[in-house]
Protein backbone atom coordinates (compact mmCIF):
# COMPACT_ATOMS: atom_id res chain seq x y z
CA UNK A 1 0.00 0.00 0.00
CA UNK A 2 1.74 3.49 -0.92
CA UNK A 3 1.41 6.70 1.15
CA UNK A 4 -1.69 8.26 -1.19
CA UNK A 5 -3.70 5.38 -0.49
CA UNK A 6 -2.80 4.82 3.18
CA UNK A 7 -3.80 8.65 3.57
CA UNK A 8 -7.09 7.67 1.85
CA UNK A 9 -8.14 4.74 3.77
CA UNK A 10 -7.20 6.54 6.81
CA UNK A 11 -9.61 9.68 6.10
CA UNK A 12 -12.29 6.91 4.89
CA UNK A 13 -11.88 4.89 8.65
CA UNK A 14 -12.18 8.49 10.34
CA UNK A 15 -15.36 9.78 8.48
CA UNK A 16 -16.69 6.44 9.43
CA UNK A 17 -16.00 7.81 12.67
CA UNK A 18 -12.83 5.43 14.63
CA UNK A 19 -11.08 8.47 15.96
CA UNK A 20 -14.18 9.20 17.90
CA UNK A 21 -15.64 6.34 18.77
CA UNK A 22 -12.16 5.05 19.96
CA UNK A 23 -12.39 7.94 22.67
CA UNK A 24 -15.46 6.01 23.74
CA UNK A 25 -14.03 2.68 24.11
CA UNK A 26 -11.38 3.97 26.48
CA UNK A 27 -13.88 5.41 28.56
CA UNK A 28 -15.86 2.27 28.27
CA UNK A 29 -12.61 0.10 29.04
CA UNK A 30 -11.98 2.67 32.11
CA UNK A 31 -15.98 2.04 33.50
CA UNK A 32 -15.39 -1.83 32.96
CA UNK A 33 -12.21 -1.69 35.40
CA UNK A 34 -14.10 0.18 37.76
CA UNK A 35 -17.13 -1.67 38.08
CA UNK A 36 -14.99 -4.75 37.88
CA UNK A 37 -12.60 -3.93 40.49
CA UNK A 38 -15.81 -3.05 42.90
CA UNK A 39 -18.84 -5.54 41.97
CA UNK A 40 -16.27 -8.19 41.79
CA UNK A 41 -13.04 -7.90 43.78
CA UNK A 42 -12.20 -11.38 43.97
CA UNK A 43 -12.33 -11.84 39.81
CA UNK A 44 -8.67 -13.02 39.71
CA UNK A 45 -8.95 -15.90 41.64
CA UNK A 46 -12.77 -16.26 39.75
CA UNK A 47 -10.84 -16.35 36.72
CA UNK A 48 -8.07 -18.68 37.88
CA UNK A 49 -10.51 -21.09 38.84
CA UNK A 50 -12.21 -21.20 35.24
CA UNK A 51 -8.64 -21.84 33.81
CA UNK A 52 -7.79 -24.65 36.11
CA UNK A 53 -11.05 -26.03 34.70
CA UNK A 54 -10.32 -25.57 31.07
CA UNK A 55 -6.78 -27.22 31.94
CA UNK A 56 -8.45 -29.96 33.34
CA UNK A 57 -10.45 -30.11 30.56
CA UNK A 58 -7.55 -30.03 28.34
CA UNK A 59 -5.32 -32.25 29.98
CA UNK A 60 -7.75 -34.64 29.68
CA UNK A 61 -7.45 -35.21 25.19
CA UNK A 62 -3.78 -34.66 25.73
CA UNK A 63 -1.90 -37.42 24.44
CA UNK A 64 1.67 -36.56 24.92
CA UNK A 65 3.18 -35.50 28.11
CA UNK A 66 4.90 -32.37 25.95
CA UNK A 67 1.25 -31.38 24.78
CA UNK A 68 0.38 -31.47 28.97
CA UNK A 69 3.13 -29.44 29.78
CA UNK A 70 2.22 -26.52 26.94
CA UNK A 71 -1.00 -26.41 28.20
CA UNK A 72 0.20 -26.19 31.86
CA UNK A 73 1.99 -23.15 30.36
CA UNK A 74 -0.50 -21.63 27.93
CA UNK A 75 -2.94 -21.54 31.13
CA UNK A 76 -0.32 -20.20 33.52
CA UNK A 77 0.36 -17.24 30.32
CA UNK A 78 -2.95 -16.33 30.41
CA UNK A 79 -3.48 -16.10 34.43
CA UNK A 80 -0.51 -13.66 34.16
CA UNK A 81 -1.97 -11.87 30.73
CA UNK A 82 -5.26 -11.30 33.01
CA UNK A 83 -3.74 -10.26 36.00
CA UNK A 84 -1.73 -7.67 33.87
CA UNK A 85 -4.82 -6.17 32.52
CA UNK A 86 -6.69 -5.98 36.30
CA UNK A 87 -3.53 -4.60 37.33
CA UNK A 88 -2.89 -1.66 34.82
CA UNK A 89 -6.79 -1.49 33.76
CA UNK A 90 -5.65 -2.18 30.50
CA UNK A 91 -6.65 -3.74 28.18
CA UNK A 92 -4.44 -5.95 26.09
CA UNK A 93 -6.63 -5.30 22.31
CA UNK A 94 -6.30 -1.47 22.83
CA UNK A 95 -2.95 -0.93 24.19
CA UNK A 96 0.93 -1.85 22.79
CA UNK A 97 2.71 -3.67 24.71
CA UNK A 98 6.13 -1.29 24.75
CA UNK A 99 7.74 -4.31 25.31
CA UNK A 100 6.44 -6.08 22.71
CA UNK A 101 5.10 -3.81 20.26
CA UNK A 102 4.43 -6.58 17.49
CA UNK A 103 2.09 -8.27 20.00
CA UNK A 104 -0.74 -5.63 18.99
CA UNK A 105 -1.36 -7.09 15.32
CA UNK A 106 -2.45 -10.13 16.80
CA UNK A 107 -4.90 -8.63 19.20
CA UNK A 108 -5.91 -6.13 16.72
CA UNK A 109 -6.48 -9.24 14.06
CA UNK A 110 -8.08 -11.63 16.63
CA UNK A 111 -10.43 -8.34 17.96
CA UNK A 112 -11.58 -7.96 14.62
CA UNK A 113 -12.63 -11.53 13.79
CA UNK A 114 -14.82 -11.84 17.02
CA UNK A 115 -16.53 -8.15 15.73
CA UNK A 116 -16.87 -9.47 12.34
CA UNK A 117 -18.64 -12.68 13.71
CA UNK A 118 -20.90 -10.44 16.29
CA UNK A 119 -21.56 -8.33 13.02
CA UNK A 120 -22.63 -11.34 10.96
CA UNK A 121 -25.07 -12.58 13.96
CA UNK A 122 -26.50 -9.45 14.06
CA UNK A 123 -27.50 -8.90 10.75
CA UNK A 124 -29.73 -12.64 11.00
CA UNK A 125 -30.71 -11.24 14.51
CA UNK A 126 -31.90 -7.92 12.78
CA UNK A 127 -33.70 -9.61 10.05
CA UNK A 128 -35.56 -12.30 12.15
CA UNK A 129 -36.56 -9.38 14.43
CA UNK A 130 -37.60 -7.42 11.58
CA UNK A 131 -39.67 -9.96 10.05
CA UNK A 132 -41.04 -10.55 14.35
CA UNK A 133 -41.88 -6.39 14.42
CA UNK A 134 -44.09 -6.59 11.01
CA UNK A 135 -45.63 -9.50 12.27
CA UNK A 136 -46.20 -7.64 15.65
CA UNK A 137 -44.70 -10.53 17.61
CA UNK A 138 -44.40 -9.27 21.14
CA UNK A 139 -40.94 -7.94 21.59
CA UNK A 140 -39.76 -7.89 18.33
CA UNK A 141 -39.46 -4.23 18.11
CA UNK A 142 -37.42 -3.70 21.05
CA UNK A 143 -34.98 -6.24 20.27
CA UNK A 144 -34.66 -5.09 16.94
CA UNK A 145 -33.15 -1.97 18.44
CA UNK A 146 -30.84 -3.51 20.79
CA UNK A 147 -29.50 -5.62 17.53
CA UNK A 148 -29.21 -2.46 15.35
CA UNK A 149 -27.01 -0.67 18.83
CA UNK A 150 -24.98 -4.37 18.93
CA UNK A 151 -24.10 -3.89 15.09
CA UNK A 152 -23.80 -0.51 14.95
CA UNK A 153 -21.32 -0.85 17.85
CA UNK A 154 -19.69 -4.21 16.29
CA UNK A 155 -19.12 -2.41 12.77
CA UNK A 156 -17.51 0.47 14.54
CA UNK A 157 -15.25 -1.39 16.27
CA UNK A 158 -14.34 -3.43 13.17
CA UNK A 159 -13.63 0.24 11.53
CA UNK A 160 -11.51 1.14 14.83
CA UNK A 161 -9.51 -2.10 14.51
CA UNK A 162 -9.19 -1.30 10.39
CA UNK A 163 -7.69 2.28 11.53
CA UNK A 164 -4.97 1.02 13.72
CA UNK A 165 -4.23 -1.60 11.33
CA UNK A 166 -3.60 0.65 8.40
CA UNK A 167 -1.91 2.85 10.59
CA UNK A 168 0.59 1.07 12.16
CA UNK A 169 1.45 -1.55 9.21
CA UNK A 170 3.66 0.30 7.89
CA UNK A 171 5.92 0.47 11.37
CA UNK A 172 5.73 -3.26 11.86
CA UNK A 173 9.19 -3.53 10.52
CA UNK A 174 10.35 -1.39 12.93
CA UNK A 175 8.63 -2.35 15.43
CA UNK A 176 10.13 -5.65 14.98
CA UNK A 177 13.40 -4.16 15.25
CA UNK A 178 12.78 -2.19 18.25
CA UNK A 179 11.39 -6.00 20.03
CA UNK A 180 14.30 -8.13 18.70
CA UNK A 181 16.63 -4.98 20.59
CA UNK A 182 14.44 -4.57 23.78
CA UNK A 183 14.52 -8.37 24.54
CA UNK A 184 17.76 -9.19 23.02
CA UNK A 185 19.01 -6.16 26.35
CA UNK A 186 16.83 -7.92 28.19
CA UNK A 187 18.30 -11.32 27.69
CA UNK A 188 21.66 -9.54 28.63
CA UNK A 189 21.11 -8.05 31.29
CA UNK A 190 18.58 -10.17 33.59
CA UNK A 191 19.33 -13.58 32.03
CA UNK A 192 19.75 -15.72 35.08
CA UNK A 193 17.30 -13.79 36.81
CA UNK A 194 14.53 -14.62 34.22
CA UNK A 195 15.72 -18.48 34.49
CA UNK A 196 15.15 -17.89 37.97
CA UNK A 197 11.83 -16.84 37.40
CA UNK A 198 10.62 -19.17 34.98
CA UNK A 199 12.32 -21.65 36.65
CA UNK A 200 9.78 -21.10 39.47
CA UNK A 201 6.69 -21.04 37.24
CA UNK A 202 7.49 -24.42 35.53
CA UNK A 203 7.97 -26.08 38.91
CA UNK A 204 4.51 -24.51 40.56
CA UNK A 205 1.38 -26.10 40.56
CA UNK A 206 0.00 -22.69 40.39
CA UNK A 207 1.90 -19.00 40.01
CA UNK A 208 4.81 -19.02 42.54
CA UNK A 209 4.86 -16.47 45.25
CA UNK A 210 7.64 -13.85 44.49
CA UNK A 211 8.54 -14.83 48.20
CA UNK A 212 9.17 -18.92 46.30
CA UNK A 213 10.68 -17.04 43.35
CA UNK A 214 13.01 -15.66 46.22
CA UNK A 215 13.81 -19.06 47.76
CA UNK A 216 14.96 -20.39 44.72
CA UNK A 217 18.05 -17.98 43.80
CA UNK A 218 21.08 -19.61 44.39
CA UNK A 219 23.71 -16.54 44.08
CA UNK A 220 24.31 -12.67 44.49
CA UNK A 221 24.70 -11.91 40.48
CA UNK A 222 20.54 -13.39 40.06
CA UNK A 223 19.58 -11.21 42.86
CA UNK A 224 21.58 -8.58 41.60
CA UNK A 225 20.10 -9.09 38.33
CA UNK A 226 16.57 -9.16 39.46
CA UNK A 227 16.03 -6.55 41.32
CA UNK A 228 17.26 -4.38 38.85
CA UNK A 229 14.89 -6.00 36.43
CA UNK A 230 12.34 -5.15 39.07
CA UNK A 231 13.48 -1.64 39.02
CA UNK A 232 13.38 -1.01 35.81
CA UNK A 233 9.94 -2.63 35.36
CA UNK A 234 8.73 -0.11 37.95
CA UNK A 235 10.52 2.94 36.00
CA UNK A 236 8.82 1.55 32.53
CA UNK A 237 5.32 1.43 34.31
CA UNK A 238 5.82 5.21 35.43
CA UNK A 239 6.28 6.39 32.44
CA UNK A 240 4.06 4.12 30.19
CA UNK A 241 1.15 6.12 32.72
CA UNK A 242 1.89 8.68 30.87
CA UNK A 243 0.96 7.44 27.27
CA UNK A 244 -2.71 6.56 26.44
CA UNK A 245 -4.06 3.52 24.34
CA UNK A 246 -2.64 2.73 20.63
CA UNK B 1 25.13 -26.41 25.87
CA UNK B 2 27.19 -26.46 22.48
CA UNK B 3 29.60 -29.02 24.56
CA UNK B 4 27.50 -32.20 23.97
CA UNK B 5 26.94 -31.37 20.40
CA UNK B 6 30.89 -30.27 19.40
CA UNK B 7 31.79 -33.40 21.48
CA UNK B 8 29.40 -35.87 19.57
CA UNK B 9 30.69 -34.12 16.31
CA UNK B 10 34.20 -34.66 17.16
CA UNK B 11 33.91 -38.31 18.84
CA UNK B 12 31.85 -38.80 15.02
CA UNK B 13 34.62 -37.89 13.21
CA UNK B 14 37.36 -40.02 14.57
CA UNK B 15 35.81 -42.97 14.54
CA UNK B 16 34.96 -42.05 10.85
CA UNK B 17 38.61 -41.77 10.25
CA UNK B 18 39.45 -44.46 12.51
CA UNK B 19 37.52 -46.64 10.10
CA UNK B 20 40.14 -45.88 7.26
CA UNK B 21 42.92 -47.36 9.34
CA UNK B 22 44.30 -50.21 6.98
CA UNK B 23 45.35 -53.16 9.46
CA UNK B 24 47.62 -55.09 7.03
CA UNK B 25 49.57 -52.13 5.69
CA UNK B 26 49.09 -50.43 9.12
CA UNK B 27 48.18 -46.95 7.93
CA UNK B 28 45.47 -45.05 6.79
CA UNK B 29 43.86 -44.92 3.51
CA UNK B 30 43.93 -41.58 2.26
CA UNK B 31 41.67 -42.13 -1.00
CA UNK B 32 38.52 -40.96 1.29
CA UNK B 33 40.70 -39.54 3.99
CA UNK B 34 39.80 -35.75 2.77
CA UNK B 35 36.08 -36.46 2.06
CA UNK B 36 35.41 -38.01 5.78
CA UNK B 37 37.20 -35.10 7.20
CA UNK B 38 34.97 -32.57 5.38
CA UNK B 39 31.79 -34.60 6.51
CA UNK B 40 33.00 -35.01 9.75
CA UNK B 41 33.61 -30.87 10.26
CA UNK B 42 30.27 -30.23 8.39
CA UNK B 43 28.35 -32.87 11.07
CA UNK B 44 30.20 -30.88 13.85
CA UNK B 45 29.09 -27.41 12.85
CA UNK B 46 25.71 -27.86 12.02
CA UNK B 47 24.85 -29.94 15.82
CA UNK B 48 26.83 -26.74 17.56
CA UNK B 49 24.69 -24.08 15.41
CA UNK B 50 21.29 -26.57 16.61
CA UNK B 51 22.93 -26.15 20.19
CA UNK B 52 23.69 -22.47 19.95
CA UNK B 53 20.03 -22.03 18.23
CA UNK B 54 18.20 -24.25 21.07
CA UNK B 55 20.26 -21.96 23.57
CA UNK B 56 18.99 -18.67 22.37
CA UNK B 57 15.39 -20.15 22.10
CA UNK B 58 16.04 -21.08 25.81
CA UNK B 59 16.94 -18.03 27.22
CA UNK B 60 14.09 -16.04 25.05
CA UNK B 61 11.85 -18.43 26.43
CA UNK B 62 12.69 -17.89 29.71
CA UNK B 63 13.03 -13.65 28.94
CA UNK B 64 9.19 -14.38 27.89
CA UNK B 65 7.78 -15.92 31.19
CA UNK B 66 10.06 -14.01 33.59
CA UNK B 67 8.68 -10.98 31.70
CA UNK B 68 5.10 -11.88 32.00
CA UNK B 69 5.37 -12.67 35.58
CA UNK B 70 6.58 -9.39 36.54
CA UNK B 71 4.14 -7.52 34.46
CA UNK B 72 1.29 -9.49 35.99
CA UNK B 73 2.36 -8.28 39.55
CA UNK B 74 0.77 -4.91 40.97
CA UNK B 75 2.50 -1.53 41.68
CA UNK B 76 2.15 -2.72 45.32
CA UNK B 77 3.58 -6.40 44.79
CA UNK B 78 6.33 -4.59 42.73
CA UNK B 79 7.32 -2.74 45.19
CA UNK B 80 7.23 -4.71 47.81
CA UNK B 81 9.26 -7.61 45.57
CA UNK B 82 11.65 -4.91 45.70
CA UNK B 83 11.67 -4.10 49.19
CA UNK B 84 12.49 -8.25 50.21
CA UNK B 85 15.12 -8.11 47.82
CA UNK B 86 16.66 -4.53 49.32
CA UNK B 87 16.40 -6.60 52.61
CA UNK B 88 18.17 -10.26 51.40
CA UNK B 89 20.81 -8.13 50.00
CA UNK B 90 21.34 -6.37 53.30
CA UNK B 91 21.79 -10.18 55.24
CA UNK B 92 24.39 -11.20 52.41
CA UNK B 93 27.98 -11.18 53.57
CA UNK B 94 30.37 -9.01 51.50
CA UNK B 95 32.05 -10.74 48.90
CA UNK B 96 30.78 -13.97 48.52
CA UNK B 97 28.48 -15.60 45.85
CA UNK B 98 26.41 -17.78 48.02
CA UNK B 99 23.05 -16.73 49.33
CA UNK B 100 22.46 -17.31 53.19
CA UNK B 101 19.51 -17.24 54.47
Amino acid sequence: MNKKEKQKKLKRYERLGAVKFQKVVFKVEEIKFYLLKKLCPNFIAYFDTYCDWKQKRAIKHAKTEEERKEIRQKIKLAKMAMRKEMNQEKNRNYHINPKRPTEIFEYLNWNKQVHKRGLTKDAICILIFLIGTILQIPLAAPLLIYEIINAAVDFECINIQNYNLCRLEHLKPNLQKKEERIIQRSIEEYGSAAEVIHKSIEQSEKLPTFQEILDNIENKEQLEQMKAMFQHAQEERAKEKKLGGI
Amino acid sequence: MGIGSTITGVGATAVAVASLYDRKQKKLKTDNLKSTIYAGVSVTGTAMAGATLNHETREQIHEKYSSAYVESMSDEELEQALVQMDLLMAEQPENTDVKTV
